[in-house]
């Protein structure tokens, strides 16, 4: 071919590149539009339904009652108010419900102000109720480190608000619960006509985390009238203090009957409550709720943007898929300048809700469509090693805590790593690694680091009667592989080889002759004198020694042991077994070669032992690429996603832990899946006609399925920039370069991806 | 006067013997039975529903735990003599005969007797000693137990006063964490 030749394919090749991208963002306009904050927000999902920035601060919402992790619960539960600060798809304990306000009508004589809705109106960045009883709508709107409310009163109704530093979710009357928050103290003030401070104090929740102290300063467009101030059940009017001492304060607040509107800011800030006021000052000086409304707006459509769908997707699969990314990027939250506990420049991301959940699909995401922010997040990580002595695997209310399973941080550094991420001191990242591979955490072992770590280094594995030691040594050793990629890249080569082996761990607790439902070889436990165990001696009587047997279908908890302290956590050794995601080709082996474990495979999805609602099976769908069988892959991820997933308010099939299963959800639907940790990309039949990557190198991916139907969900044939791609896995570096993938759709599977298998370890 | 002391006479024993009914009847547990008892399982609340089924000499009780449901199945023998009580978790849509020795739920009627008679019973080889008689509110209503305490782990039982189907009304401190509280019956 010429040069001119060239010149010209390249050129048609923009343009018709351009033309797409053009054709495609005309053809959506904004793309926040598809977000429903409402999906998954009952069942199992558990999201936060407020308004929120990207990886937003401040998270305003309806509480009702004090259970539910995120706050909001369907009609006709009664609304307490609304708190300032939520998490999202959380499981376990709930977390913050800080700083609740509610509007409300009539005397200042009454604490209690619950109401129930009549309706209710939410969309990406607003949330909007009217109360039944008293006709007062609440707009709710937020920036990055403020809540924006605009009331509604009635005609001539008294304009009353309750604001209520002592109210917190999970708020259980046994002293001391694991995972309840507990209340440690609040304070109130009002400071002039138009403003009222103080703080809450809570320590405990989900990672059983030492106090945290949520500042605030209110502002109001109105003065205030009439003002009762609170302090444990007693009442004082017109007293505009109550300091704190141990006990609950707040204030009831009235502006009298003159305009129906009341508009009202609420700063947030983890330092002070001067620091609150001036975060209302620097960011929304103003009192102009749209305007905050539409900023919001941009922010989240700057970042989903990055990703354009084909214009002829169903609604609902524009809704599930935007509102995916949206799930994916609420968490952790950007608290950078807002760090209690040391002062620098660094990023400070707090709300790591666990890397457990996170680092098999969210922080991939992330990292793919916004690099800068997984960079961010990852020197958050090594900052909070810096000062506090270990990477988080958990950590919500500037504590770290709690583990699951691995030090899973390693994951999201080796991912980091071999995705060429800039601006990561990767030597520094190494040493955090390998302070938890190598440091036992001691005393709290659930905080950070790696419990059981001793036994682990000792044996090779963790044994029986340490918390979860089964998935702590398939995680450790995945953990282990990580250390070894960076360490291999970085040219310490004795840590490589050291690391290499220990990535081998998982082989210590494989119980070779071990059969289950026909299959051989499973994750089972071990005593520290390497004994399997069949039957587990249960509670801690003195004298009865009763037990039972231990199989790889069971869940021992919460019936024989709390689920904290299980063999494996939230899954069981058929679900475990397969989580080896650096040496898939040894399960293979082990489980006796290619067509043993086609059928191993086959009898967890059909035998109903796949659970869509934990993550530990997030990659299982797509083994079958091991053994040369991609449309099986496909196939099994289109079930659980038609089965699974869809637009309503129950279409998240489990926690949605701060955004893991969106963006599973997202990545499939674009026909990508990422082992995390590793430069690859697992591909799929796409559920979308097309997708377009917009990198942050100004370069596009664009993934392309022609013919694509409910009937032709096979791929045939697939081209790289023109060129045959026979393999069912991409490099990264080969979608950040950008390029077009595109798919030849059949209706029957193909050899397609056959042959070129995973990389391996 | 030997009349006046036999009309006394016939007066206690009745009032004996409706006393010892009134005892006995205090929850009538018949076949179909259904009764709902709030576990605490390691920290963790679910509310197990039981169904009371008496084909034979033996004692089926049904449960159903959320989306799961299954079978125990109490021998004659056990209900009669059994010396201890499984903790063995149910298995979904199975039927788990338990060993002749051992109840589920509740004791067995000889180790009732013993408790009645001697105000103590051995059981999953602890001795339990009455503490008191006592009252647990079920919806509400009271019903008769007689409350005991292991001397060894200080498990903490309320046995409800049937003699055939001595069920257990609450349990605490068991260092298995297995505990539970009736909370709701049903005998239409």
């Amino acid at each position: 071919m010429t040069k001119m030749k060239v010149n010209n394919a390249l050129g048609t090749l923009l343009i018709v590149g351009l033309l797409f991208l053009t054709h495609v963002a005309d053809a959506q306009g904004s793309h926040h539009q598809y977000v429903d904050p409402m999906i998954g927000s009952q069942g199992s999902g558990r999201v936060f339904i407020g308004p929120s920035c990207p990886f937003g601060m401040v998270k305003p919402g309806p509480d009702c009652g004090t259970s539910p992790n995120s706050g909001w619960l369907p009609f006709p539960k009664e609304v307490t108010g609304f708190s300032q600060v939520h998490v999202s798809g959380t499981g376990g304990g709930p977390k913050y419900g800080n700083i609740l306000i509610m509007p409300f009508s009539g005397n200042l004589g009454k604490l209690d102000q619950s109401s129930v809705r009549k309706e209710e109106n939410i969309k990406l960045g607003y949330y909007e109720t009217v109360f039944e009883d008293n006709d007062i709508k609440t707009e709710i709107t937020t920036g990055d480190r403020l809540s924006f409310y605009r009331i509604t009163y009635p005609e001539n109704a008294i304009r009353a608000l309750k604001i209520d530093p002592g109210f917190f979710l999970g708020e259980q009357e046994e002293p001391n619960a694991r995972e309840a928050q507990q209340f440690v103290g609040s304070e109130i003030e009002i400071v002039s006509e138009t403003e009222v401070r103080g703080y809450s104090r809570i320590r405990g929740g989900w990672n059983n985390g030492p106090a945290y102290t949520v500042y605030f300063y209110a502002v109001f467009d109105q003065p205030i009238t009439e003002y009762v101030t609170w302090k444990g059940n007693q009442l004082f009017p017109g007293v505009a203090a109550q300091f704190d001492e141990g006990k609950k304060t707040g204030t009831l607040i009235a502006f009298g009957n003159g305009t129906k509107l009341l508009n009202v800011k609420i700063g947030i800030s983890f330092l002070s409550s001067l620091k609150a006021k001036a975060n209302i000052d620097s960011e929304v000086p103003h009192w102009n709720f749209e305007k905050v409304l539409s900023s919001l707006e941009q922010k989240w459509e700057a970042l989903l943007s990055r990703i354009d769908i084909s214009p002829d997707a169903t609604e609902d699969q524009k809704k599930m898929f935007y509102t995916g990314l949206y799930h994916t990027m609420l968490m952790p939250v950007d608290r950078t300048g807002e760090n209690p506990l040391w002062t620098n420049d660094d990023p400070y991301y707090d709300d790591f809700y666990c890397i457990w959940d996170t680092f098999r699909s969210s922080n991939p995401l992330i990292t793919l469509i916004a690099p800068e922010r997984e960079i961010e997040i990852i020197n958050a990580m090594l900052n909070i090693y810096q000062h506090d002595g270990y990477m988080p695997e958990g950590r919500s209310g500037n504590a770290n805590g709690r583990t699951q399973g691995g030090s899973n941080a390693e994951v999201l550094i080796a991912d980091a790593f071999v995705k060429g991420l800039k601006g990561i001191n990767y030597e520094l990242a190494l040493e955090a690694m390998l302070k938890d591979a190598t440091v036992p955490p001691g005393g709290n072992e659930e905080q950070e680091g790696r419990g059981g770590l001793t036994e682990y280094l000792r044996l090779g594995y963790v044994p029986y009667g340490i918390d979860r030691a089964g998935n702590r040594t398939v995680d450790y050793a995945y953990n282990d592989y990580n250390i070894a990629v960076v360490a291999k890249g970085l040219g310490k080569t004795y840590i490589y080889e050291e690391y290499i082996k220990h990535a081998d761990n998982w082989q210590n607790l494989w119980r070779e002759d071990y059969e289950d439902h026909g299959a051989t070889g499973f994750i089972m436990p071990r005593d520290a004198s390497g004994n399997w165990l069949d039957e587990l001696v249960f509670g801690h009587s003195k004298i009865q020694k009763p037990a039972f047997t231990y199989t790889p279908m069971m869940n021992e908890s919460p019936w024989y042991d709390c689920w904290w302290c299980v063999f494996l956590y939230e899954g069981t050794s058929w679900e475990y077994s397969f989580s080896i995601p650096h040496d898939i080709p040894e399960v293979i082996r082990k489980s006796g070669g290619k067509d043993a474990f086609h059928k191993r495979l086959d009898t967890f999805f059909d035998e109903g032992f796949y659970n869509v609602a934990n993550e530990p099976s997030f990659l299982t769908p797509c083994l079958y690429h091991w053994i040369g069988r991609p449309d099986l892959s496909s196939e099994r991820i289109y079930s659980i996603i038609t089965e699974n997933f869809n637009a309503s308010r129950k279409g998240i099939p489990g926690n949605d832990d701060s955004g893991a299963m969106s963006s599973w959800l997202v990545f499939h639907m674009m026909g990508l899946y990422p082992n995390a940790g590793q430069a690859y990309y697992l591909l799929n039949s796409p559920i979308l006609k097309e997708s377009a990557i917009h990198l942050d190198n100004d370069k596009d991916f664009r993934i392309v399925a022609k013919n694509l139907s409910d009937k032709n969900r096979y791929i045939k044939s697939a081209k790289l920039n023109g060129k045959p791609f026979n393999q069912a896995w991409i490099c990264h570096e080969d979608v950040i370069n950008g390029g077009e993938l595109v798919f030849e759709m059949d209706s029957k599977p193909s050899d397609w991806g056959t042959k070129i298998l995973p990389p391996v370890k | 006067m030997k009349r006046t002391f036999c009309t006394f006479l016939f007066f206690l024993t009745v009032a004996c013997v409706y006393s010892q009914q009134k005892t006995e009847e205090t929850l009538d547990i018949k076949d179909g039975t259904r009764l709902s008892y709030l576990f605490d399982l390691n920290k963790q609340k679910r509310v197990i529903d039981l169904i009371m089924k008496m084909p034979s000499d033996s004692l089926i009780i049904e449960w159903t735990l959320r989306s799961e449901n299954g079978r125990y199945v109490i021998l004659p023998e056990a209900l009669e003599s059994a010396e201890g009580m499984s903790f063995k978790r149910g298995e979904h849509q199975k039927t788990i005969v338990l060993n002749p020795d051992e109840t589920f739920c509740m004791i067995s009627q000889s180790a009732f007797k013993d408790l009645l008679k001697n105000n103590r019973f051995v059981y999953n080889n602890t001795t339990y000693v009455q503490q008191k008689e006592d009252d647990i509110y079920v919806d509400g209503s009271p019903v008769r137990t007689l409350h005991v305490k292991a001397e060894i782990d200080e498990t903490e039982m309320w046995i409800i006063k049937n003699p055939r189907y001595p069920m257990i009304g609450k349990m605490i401190r068991n260092p298995l964490d297995i505990n539970f509280t009736l909370i709701s019956i049903n005998t239409d």
